[in-house]
């Protein structure tokens, strides 16, 4: 879980590390090799933006069927329709995503996102659009998805009870602070008075 | 009722300081008004100009006005046919007026009304009202000076062309008025059966027109009179306009404040898309696809295949559901095959520069239309190929159609049979050139692998500098097909091969 005041530099730091942006100075490595090297559709981590975009032409299940059989995913039509029943999503399937609340445009880019099964999964502020039932939902995914070997980093500002993450990552002044809980002393969205 | 009258009171006095403000800054932005710390040197020049300015506009219309008077008098059958045709035109005027009122919200809100002034209890008939005075001072604006020209051209004398140009105000008022009353009574249905039932009134008008029913020419009739120094029925013009406005008031405050805030948000987010197009052109024509479709089912499915045959299905299934997207894949051949015309057949002058301006007003965007869907980053991540052979896929049908069209043209112009395949081979060099320098102003800046300022422009400026130096001036028609070719193959190193 990354967290940070408003303008700390959250989504700045994974979009760098999605390979979305360039970095001034430093680096990137992943498993050893400069980002850059790896190819964003072969292990580059996935990043779900706050505002993800979407094919104006293609209903929500043709994008899953697009990128689905682009990648060559075996089982993608069983995985997608767990997916979108996942996240409430089956009713709407054949319509357009520039139709949907922020809501549920934030969880059909979190069922391709999970559809492509990525090594790295980035989500910048995946709660704020989400009822809480689909939070929980997103919540018990993001946990079969890290005992299938995955990594998820999270930057978010609220963090409903259900989430317990492993580890805490907070943005302060350009510095990265690490630990195993989020500090009591300083609340999670420390904003103005 | 007193608290209802200063709201008014507010509103209008609120619409004036705007008014005020909007002519001030046009009259300052074309240099005609001083701003407030301007020095007494920068006030006399901008009363100057503006004084220019009013003086070039009253030549212009003695100008018009005596070119109206020569036409008249070397040919008298014109003023006979403006006699007759006027009452026709007049009517036709007045619906065109209630069609444009019926066809979107005669009270458009901006998104700063949208957030404070429609929340506040503001008397809508009040609204309505001020709305009302700029629209039909913006009708004046066009019906005044052709009542003028009308009468000029009807009578064959300048005699009587003030007297037609200030009946013509009334005439304004009342048509302006009775379309203004329909949409705003039809912004207050929200049932649709009932909001196109009101299109009736402009349609039973038209029909009037056609079948020369009296009523309907009447109000044309008396403005043909007073153009040609007959009786002036004035009578009958204050009625018409009084009529107008009786019922614009009586449907002034019948309109849903909701549905127009909801129409108007709907504009003006087509109007941001329309301001972004200098920027993307390819992503603006998406943002207005989406906001198009997401109101429409959708047809067609896409195959099971993968690879080139899925993207292809996409780009064919994408032009069928939204086939408004082929007017741009026009718009690319028609700007590619012109320039093309200007390498084979034999050209005059600079008139190459002409063609260099409609590149930079229209360029060919719908060349590299899917890439730009492709390339944002979210989906862009999950696509496996790298950008160049994304940008070639995505390109083909659209370049396809544009290749057709070319060459169906290079048929019909009189070329010589050697010369086609040159020729069509210089059009596949520009629709190469041109996708490449689209695919990279529409990759953006971290997919490019340069460090160059505006890589995009610098590939086009090259490109058709190319093609303008060889294919134009020296109608070195292969050679440009060639070297264009090899200048394409080099800028595609531009993007980045992830």
């Amino acid at each position: 879980m990354l967290l940070g005041r408003n303008g700390a530099g959250k989504s700045t730091l994974l979009r760098c590390l999605a390979g979305w942006q360039r970095i001034d100075r430093g680096s990137i490595s992943l498993g050893g090799r400069p980002l850059r090297e790896v190819q964003p559709h072969a292990g580059r981590p996935v990043l779900v933006p706050d505002t993800p975009s979407f094919y104006a032409e293609l209903t929500a299940w043709e994008h899953l069927q697009l990128l689905g059989q682009l990648r060559g995913l075996r089982g993608w039509k069983d995985a997608a329709d767990r997916l979108l029943e996942v996240f409430g999503l089956t009713a709407h399937k054949g319509a357009y995503p520039s139709s949907f609340s922020r809501g549920m445009q934030y969880k059909l880019a979190l069922s391709i996102a999970l559809l492509m099964q990525p090594r790295v999964l980035l989500l910048d502020e995946p709660f704020g659009p989400l009822d809480a039932d689909s939070a929980t939902a997103l919540w018990h995914e993001l946990e079969r998805h890290a005992r299938d070997g995955g990594a998820v980093l999270i930057a978010a500002h609220q963090m409903p009870e259900v989430v317990k993450p492993h580890r805490f990552l907070r943005l302060l002044d350009g510095h990265l602070e690490v630990g195993d809980k989020p500090d009591a002393e300083r609340p999670l969205a420390p904003e103005g008075p | 009722m007193a608290r209802t009258s200063s709201t008014s009171a507010a509103v209008v006095a609120f619409h004036l300081r705007r008014w005020d403000h909007a002519v001030g800054r046009w009259l300052f932005s074309l240099g005609f008004l001083p701003d407030r710390d301007a020095s007494t040197l920068g006030r006399i020049y901008a009363y100057y100009t503006f004084l220019l300015g009013a003086f070039w506009l009253l030549a212009s219309w003695g100008g018009v006005l005596t070119l109206t008077l020569q036409a008249s008098r070397s040919a008298p059958q014109l003023q006979a046919a403006m006699r007759t045709a006027l009452p026709t035109l007049f009517g036709l005027s007045a619906m065109g007026l209630a069609v444009l009122a019926l066809a979107r919200s005669p009270i458009t809100l901006s998104a700063e009304d949208a957030s404070y002034l429609a929340p506040c209890p503001v008397p809508r008939r009040s609204l309505a009202l001020v709305r009302f005075v700029p629209s039909w001072l913006g009708a004046l604006g066009f019906i005044v000076p052709l009542a003028g020209v009308a009468s000029v051209l009807a009578s064959g004398t300048p005699a009587h062309y003030l007297a037609a140009m200030a009946a013509s105000v009334p005439l304004a008022l009342g048509a302006q008025a009775f379309a203004w009353a329909i949409g705003l009574r039809r912004m207050g249905f929200a049932s649709r059966a009932r909001r196109m039932a009101l299109w009736a009134p402009p349609f039973l008008l038209l029909a009037a027109i056609a079948f020369r029913v009296p009523f309907a020419l009447a109000p044309g009739r008396w403005l043909t009179a007073v153009a040609i120094g007959g009786r002036v029925a004035t009578g009958g013009l204050l009625a018409f306009a009084a009529g107008g406005v009786a019922l614009l008031i009586a449907f002034a405050s019948s309109y849903d404040l909701t549905l127009v805030t909801d129409e108007s948000l709907r504009r003006s987010f087509l109007r941001s898309i329309a301001a972004g197009r200098r920027y993307s052109p390819a992503g603006a024509a998406q943002q207005k696809k989406a906001a198009a479709l997401s109101r429409r089912r959708a047809r067609f499915r896409l195959p099971s295949s993968s690879g080139t045959a899925l993207l292809l299905a996409r780009a064919a299934i994408v032009r069928l559901r939204y086939p408004a997207s082929l007017w741009g894949t026009l718009r690319t051949a028609v700007v590619l095959i012109g320039g093309l015309d200007l390498a084979v057949l034999p050209t005059r002058g600079n008139a190459w520069l002409a063609w260099v301006l409609i590149v930079m007003l229209f360029p060919p965007s719908a060349l590299a239309e899917d890439y730009a869907a492709d390339a944002r980053p979210f989906l862009r991540q999950f696509l496996p190929m790298s950008a160049l052979r994304l940008a070639a896929v995505d390109a083909l049908l659209p370049a396809a159609i544009v290749a057709a069209a070319g060459l169906v043209e290079l048929l019909f112009i009189p070329l010589p049979a050697a010369g086609v395949l040159p020729a069509f081979l210089l059009l596949m060099a520009l629709i190469a050139v041109s996708t490449v320098s689209q695919a990279l102003r529409e990759a953006g800046p971290d997919v490019v692998a340069s460090r160059l300022p505006a890589p995009d422009l610098l590939s086009a400026a090259v490109g058709y500098g190319l093609f303008i130096w060889l294919g134009v001036a020296e109608h070195a028609v292969m050679a440009a097909a060639v070297v264009l070719l090899i200048a394409a193959a080099a800028m595609t190193s531009l993007l980045r091969p992830d």
